[in-house]
């Protein structure tokens, strides 16, 4: 019998816990939301090692605003 | 990648842009919205240029280089223990397809 879609949920759901919880350790920094946009990008083909240096390169020209206003040298 | 493929690929980053991009306070709207645009431009242009990774996708091996950086990064096994439980979890989970992609993201995520 085909799993049910909450099961689908269910099982989608067990797969970002576990994948956060990896992030986590890796120190990474990205939040569950984060996170889940870029496992629907890796799963839909996109190259891994190009979605981590698009991350990594937004966060450098974007930083948040509180990163911006330590001053420099701290 | 499909025509389907490619719309849940501009959607699903559009959406992560929105929740990496910061919002300025203070900020004019105009400003934000070109300032989303080219960052929007920024990554579409790099995930579309990159094409397949170059590499061989093999997840034991990610999963080691990962063990080994855990060890190294906190001198102590604990966390490299831990994932490697979470790693296990993960291979018999039947809903990611891309189980070396994702580790493999993370790994140079972290870097």
């Amino acid at each position: 019998m085909p799993p049910t879609d909450a099961e689908k949920r269910q099982a989608a759901r067990e797969v970002i816990d576990i994948l956060q919880e990896i992030a986590t350790l890796l120190n990474t920094n990205l939040n569950r939301q984060q996170l889940s946009y870029c496992v629907s990008l890796i799963e839909n083909g996109v190259n891994p090692e190009a979605l981590a240096n698009v991350v990594r390169e937004l966060r450098a020209q974007y930083p948040q605003p509180s990163e911006e206003s330590e001053p420099d040298g701290k | 990648m499909s025509k389907s493929q490619e719309e849940r690929v501009e959607h699903a980053l559009t959406q992560l842009l929105e929740h990496i991009l910061p919002s300025y306070p203070g900020e004019d709207p105009a400003a934000a919205d070109e300032r989303f645009d080219d960052a929007f431009d920024f990554a579409f242009d790099s995930i579309n240029s990159a094409g397949a990774p170059l590499i061989a996708s093999n997840v034991n091996h990610v999963s080691d280089l990962i063990k080994h950086k855990l060890v190294r990064d906190n001198g102590s096994p604990e966390r490299a223990l831990r994932f490697g439980n979470l790693y296990s979890k993960l291979l018999s989970q039947p809903v990611l397809n891309q189980k070396w992609a994702m580790l493999h993201f993370l790994y140079k995520l972290s870097e």
